[in-house]
């Protein structure tokens, strides 16, 4: 901005103020929406189909506001805004002219209008480049950035061993049901939703309780003593992509007793003592005791015995799913159910070393 | 003129190669990259003024002799017993860093945003009640209304650096291995784990190595084991044309980041951080390496 006159500053200025109060205003008359969002581009080109006059300041301030139109993650938005440019103009002729960036002002925005695809995790298709090629020919800088996308993005899109899909549901049960799959482990697990007036508990008329639980968590619970205590600990924070969700488990102190004869087994089963139970090659080789197997549900901190999700994340909701738990786990019944629950934003109390901090910390307690 | 090359510098450099489908790998700060032939410093314009004088350095270095000698004599044994090599088989691994203590979580780098004024995300690296590293905070995409940051959001741990007696750094040799395990339970959020080494020319002091933590998200553990031939090269934050397999000879740190552009609260548990030798493991680099027009590439 430094090297140029004040007058060009203001006449970008200018322009960039009239191309945003085009959306503002058509985000005020009608819905916020594609049909909109590209109504306005139209809107633009029609207006300047000779000249366009302002088109970069007109393209940053609708990269500005695509979110807010909801299209900010669809692709064939990005090429109806690639339109905006001129065609066949901006084409470097020459080795210099590619060397000393054609159109730097132009190219950047094309860049920026990538830069902020790659954001959303938008991945370009080959119309998209044959859109740009008649703008900025093949040898561009704006060019190569859209090569480098096409060259790193699908070799990343299926990276994630645990996939989300790409188009999130916007119902808050269906992506629920999406995090709670997602979250267990056990393959056996079932997810059961309880939603309506059939439930009791008052709240579950408007919200829902989606759980995940096992057979071997329902068998973990029947092997529990009664006299010990199970927790209901939450809200934990769980992304899908872009959308959070908050979860409750269902939780047993650990059964050091039987980790340790795991971890025992464990070691045996390792160790090469006991590589063969024989001594003589014609003899049988027999187990002489039943090795636990240990499920994946009883981990170091804690058994885990259910998930849930639910609407509205409320005490008394979790109330109603335990209650839910006890018609297919009646041993659920006798035992005492401690809720240990925190405001799912509320941030993790840090206890340091220095007295300050423990002070502190009792203070809030 | 100077203007229009560090102008000339962004657009190159704005061609910001990569940014993938989770929105892991992002350049945070866009400013105006002056082009010079030659880098001033190794931490690339974040360093900050010491905050002891040189007199209290030299008191503090002088408190340190007892412990450094004593150290320089274990190493000296350690050199002239002279340990035998060890042959490394399939599924052997060694913890590099493993969290049950309180001091080994304490010596870790924790870092955001905010303190190179650059956003508002706060970040914790905690020892937590289960004997493990607890990495935890809150992201914001709030952008400082300073005119040059153009996006934000980013919080990050570091490994401490190695040293040997009077403070000489010290690098990991993690070459007779194949791959990265770590024992982690997160949020269901992507984290990107950076691995640094130690290059002797300027031109190579930004490299870095990297690859994508997936986390399940859930109270379960998982073991994420990443193989070191999927690490790609980047240099200040963007994804270099030409790629290279990592050299594990020399590496100096390893980090992990969160900077998926979400904002809202993340939590990372850390168990250990191992490397691991799996003798199927035959891939020596996962990305092509065919030699492209020499006129775009890292340009």
């Amino acid at each position: 901005m430094l090297g140029r006159d004040e007058k060009s500053i203001e006449v970008q200025k200018q322009l960039f103020i009239k191309s945003s109060s085009l959306f503002e205003e058509l985000a005020q008359k009608r819905e916020k929406d594609k049909l909109t969002f590209c109504s306005a581009v139209q809107l633009y080109i029609t207006k300047e189909l000779k000249y366009r006059r302002g088109h970069v300041e007109f393209i940053y301030s609708a990269l500005e506001n695509m979110e807010r139109f909801g299209v900010h993650r669809d692709l064939s938005v990005y090429k109806e805004l690639l339109e905006v440019f001129p065609k066949e103009k901006m084409i470097p002729r020459s080795t210099w002219q590619v060397e000393w960036q054609h159109f730097p002002k132009q190219q950047q925005c094309a860049i920026d209008l990538m830069d902020q695809m790659e954001d959303y995790g938008v991945i370009p298709d080959h119309n998209f480049g044959a859109r740009l090629e008649k703008i900025f020919g093949t040898e561009a800088h704006a060019f190569r950035k859209y090569r480098r996308m096409m060259y790193w993005m699908p070799k990343f899109k299926h990276a994630n061993p645990y996939p989300i899909p790409k188009e999130l549901p916007v119902d808050a049960l269906q992506l629920a049901l999406l995090a709670l799959k997602r979250m267990s482990v056990d393959r056996d697990s079932e997810i059961t939703v309880w939603q309506g007036e059939g439930v009791d508990g008052e709240n579950t008329k408007e919200t829902f309780i989606a759980s995940s639980q096992s057979h071997t968590q329902k068998s973990l619970i029947e092997k529990h003593n009664s006299d010990t205590p199970l927790f209901v600990e939450g809200g934990f924070t769980c992304w899908l992509r872009y959308a959070s969700m908050t979860y409750f488990i269902l939780r047993a102190d650990p059964d050091k007793k039987m980790l340790k004869r795991y971890a025992e087994a464990e070691a045996a089963a390792a160790s090469d003592d006991n590589l063969f139970n024989w001594n003589l090659f014609w003899e049988k080789e027999e187990a002489k005791s039943i090795v636990p197997q240990r499920s994946v549900h009883e981990q170091d901190d804690g058994t885990v015995l259910a998930m849930v999700i639910t609407g509205n994340a409320t005490k008394e909701s979790l109330v109603s799913w335990v209650r839910c738990l006890q018609t297919t786990n009646p041993a659920l019944e006798k035992i005492p159910v401690v809720f240990k629950l925190r405001t799912p934003g509320s941030e993790i109390q840090v206890i340091g070393n220095k007295d300050k901090d423990l002070q502190l910390a009792k203070n809030t307690e | 003129m100077a203007q229009g090359v560090c102008r000339y510098a962004s657009i190159m450099n704005g061609a910001r190669q990569v940014l993938f489908h989770h929105r892991i790998h992002k350049v945070f700060k866009q400013h105006l990259v002056c082009i010079s032939v030659w880098e001033k410093d190794k931490k690339g314009g974040n360093r900050k003024p010491y905050p002891v004088s040189h007199i209290e350095m030299i008191k503090d270095g002088l408190k340190m002799m007892g412990p450094e000698m004593k150290k320089f004599g274990d190493e000296m044994k350690h050199k002239f017993r002279a340990d035998p090599f060890v042959n490394i088989n399939d599924g052997d691994y060694e913890y590099i860093w493993k969290f049950n203590d309180r001091k080994r979580v304490e010596e870790w780098i924790v870092s955001s945003d905010h303190d190179n004024n650059e956003g508002q995300s706060k970040a914790n690296l905690t020892f937590s009640t289960n004997n493990t590293a607890l990495f935890h905070g809150y992201l914001s995409q709030q952008v400082p209304k300073d005119g040059v940051v153009k996006r934000t959001g980013y919080c990050n741990i570091r490994s401490p650096t190695k040293f040997l007696s009077f403070k000489r750094e010290d690098n990991h040799d993690w070459s007779c291995f194949t791959h990265l395990l770590m024992r982690v339970r997160g949020d269901g959020r992507p984290y990107m784990v950076t691995i640094s080494m130690d290059r002797f020319f300027d031109i190579n002091w930004f490299d870095q190595y990297h690859y994508t933590l997936f986390t399940r998200g859930g109270p379960y553990w998982q073991i994420a084991k990443i193989p070191f031939s999927k690490f790609y090269v980047t240099s200040k934050g963007r994804i270099q044309d030409k790629q290279e397999p990592i050299q594990l000879e020399r590496i100096t740190h390893l980090s992990i980041t969160i900077g998926d552009g979400n904002e809202g609260p993340f939590y990372l548990e850390i168990d250990y951080i191992a490397c691991m030798f799996d003798e199927n493991h035959k891939e020596a680099f996962a990305y092509e390496s065919y030699v492209t027009d020499p006129a775009h590439v890292n340009t």
